[in-house]
């Protein structure tokens, strides 16, 4: 057990540091881009590990590990603490981190994500006509259906894409009054480019992903930076649609603050805010991210190069 | 235009090569750390006493029971390999303390050879066929480099490999060999 979760940690490790230097190496800034090397790297664990573990059984013998391992757990374990082999000790460890991190997410998107019910009052006729015009008028900007709207009189600033079979686009009057029209826009396109790209649904298999994996901290962390890949190409196509990328950065800033002064002690607001911040800083600095060329052979090559480092991890 | 992403794809192997390359270094330096900290090579492993290599390796460890009275008991030394094949090498010094005057290794039953690193260097300049109890085996004379000249004597016991290495008496060295249990 601790052989199997020590090996998945390790290669999951290790994916991602060779996969961040090719990304850097290379300039790889596109979020669409950058995608597919997070996948990867979650893909290590989650199928080359089991595939190596059940397949390649010889990796675990003395001969293999002794002459032919790169990093191996034996040789940690001659190291002991109190006398537990040192594995022993930071192996249940990073499990117990791994599980802290995938339950906050997991409680985080079931308080997001889920449908909602029609409950509460519904906004004011005049502003709900606006607010229909206007994600009307984006959705045909972006070739989509007319989306399906919740209008809801709350002051809560929120403007959200929510269900997986039937995606909902729920906006609140708190959100309306905080945005200019240029920015209610850059947020509802934000909000349908997610419905565009499946990403309600793409989040829901992450996760699942993310469950079988619960006990590995370094798979936890890239499920969370494949969410942020989803965020950054919705803010993308925000920006290719609205046509400026300041306009997405401001209504990002602007619902973020105003959410976190609607809830003014919740850490995790402090810390979404401080992420938001970072999201219209990237559309600003870098504006849409640039597209390298032969992005096909990069992956594969770094894909053979991670397959082949973790052969050599037991 | 072909050409030019021939060279691309050049680059991207290339930095892909280099990456990998640098982190299978990284990896094995890495790797390395616990020897350094232990002070024992890759794939030896130091145990706290006789008791406690019994419980790792599963089997009785066999060791002389004839014991000469210059020997510090208990062991300064308990140390196992697994590669070629699972062995132990046991080490006493002097009762005056200082340098090791007994090794004795022993491969696991069936074993054929001692794990690598695990005997020190030695070259003989003197050997004599011997028979320990029942068992055939070599006596040997025997210059460790560090350690100064030794007697060694090699043969098989329950299956195992022995091999005694020892600063003293040849009479001595016999009489330890013959008493192994």
């Amino acid at each position: 057990m601790i052989a199997f979760a020590g090996g998945s940690i390790l290669q999951a490790a290790v994916a991602l540091a060779v996969a961040a230097v090719l990304a850097r190496a290379w300039n790889l800034r596109n979020p669409d881009q950058r995608l597919p090397y997070h996948l990867l790297i979650l893909a290590v664990p989650l199928v080359v590990h089991p595939a190596l573990f059940l397949l390649a059984p010889f990796r675990r013998s003395p001969w293999f590990q002794d002459r032919l391992g790169l990093l191996t757990l034996a040789s940690w374990d001659r190291l002991q603490i109190g006398g537990l082999p040192l594995p022993r000790i930071l192996v249940p460890l990073a499990a117990a981190t791994g599980l802290f991190l995938f339950l906050r997410d997991l409680v985080s998107a079931v308080a997001t994500r889920l449908p909602v019910a029609e409950q509460g009052a519904l906004m004011e006729a005049g502003a709900a006509e606006k607010v229909a015009a206007a994600a009307a008028a984006v959705a045909c900007d972006m070739r989509l259906p007319k989306p399906d709207l919740l209008l809801l009189d709350d002051a809560e600033p929120q403007i959200l894409c929510r269900g997986m079979r039937r995606p909902r686009l729920v906006v609140s009057r708190g959100a309306v009054e905080r945005l200019s029209p240029e920015e209610l826009r850059a947020a509802l396109a934000h909000e349908l480019a997610h419905q565009e790209q499946g990403d309600l649904r793409t989040g829901w298999l992450l996760l699942a992903l993310r469950a079988l994996l619960f006990f590995n901290p370094v798979a936890q962390g890239i499920g969370r930076q494949a969410l942020q890949d989803f965020e950054h190409r919705a803010d993308d196509r925000a920006a290719e649609v609205t046509g400026d990328p300041l306009v997405v950065a401001s209504a990002l800033v602007h619902l973020a603050r105003a959410e976190a002064s609607h809830f003014p002690a919740s850490s995790s607001s402090r810390g979404d805010f401080l992420h938001i911040e970072a999201r219209g800083r990237r559309l600003l600095e870098h504006g849409v991210g640039s597209r390298v060329s032969l992005p096909g052979p990069r992956l594969v090559v770094t894909a053979v190069s991670v397959a082949l480092l973790s052969f050599f991890i037991v | 235009m072909q050409s030019a992403s021939g060279r691309e794809l050049g680059r991207i192997v290339a930095a892909a090569i280099l990456v990998a390359g640098g982190t299978a270094a990284v990896l094995r330096a890495v790797d390395t750390l616990p020897g350094l900290l232990l002070g024992e090579p890759r794939g030896i492993v130091r145990h706290a006493s006789v008791e406690a290599a019994e419980k790792a390796l599963g089997t009785k460890v066999l060791l002389p029971a004839y014991f000469p009275d210059s020997l510090r008991w208990p062991p300064s030394s308990v140390r196992s390999g697994r590669v070629p094949a699972p062995g132990l090498g046991v080490q006493f010094t002097g009762r005056d303390g200082g340098r090791e005057r007994l090794f004795v290794f022993e491969t696991l039953p069936a074993g054929s050879e001692f794990p690598t690193s695990l005997v020190p260097e030695a070259s003989a300049y003197h050997a004599v066929p011997v028979q320990v109890g029942d068992a055939a085996g070599v006596f040997r004379s025997v210059r460790m480099a560090s350690e100064g000249n030794f007697s060694e004597i090699e043969f098989r016991k329950d299956g195992r490999k022995i091999l005694i290495r020892y600063a003293g008496t040849g009479d001595e060295l016999m009489k330890i060999a013959g008493s192994l249990r």
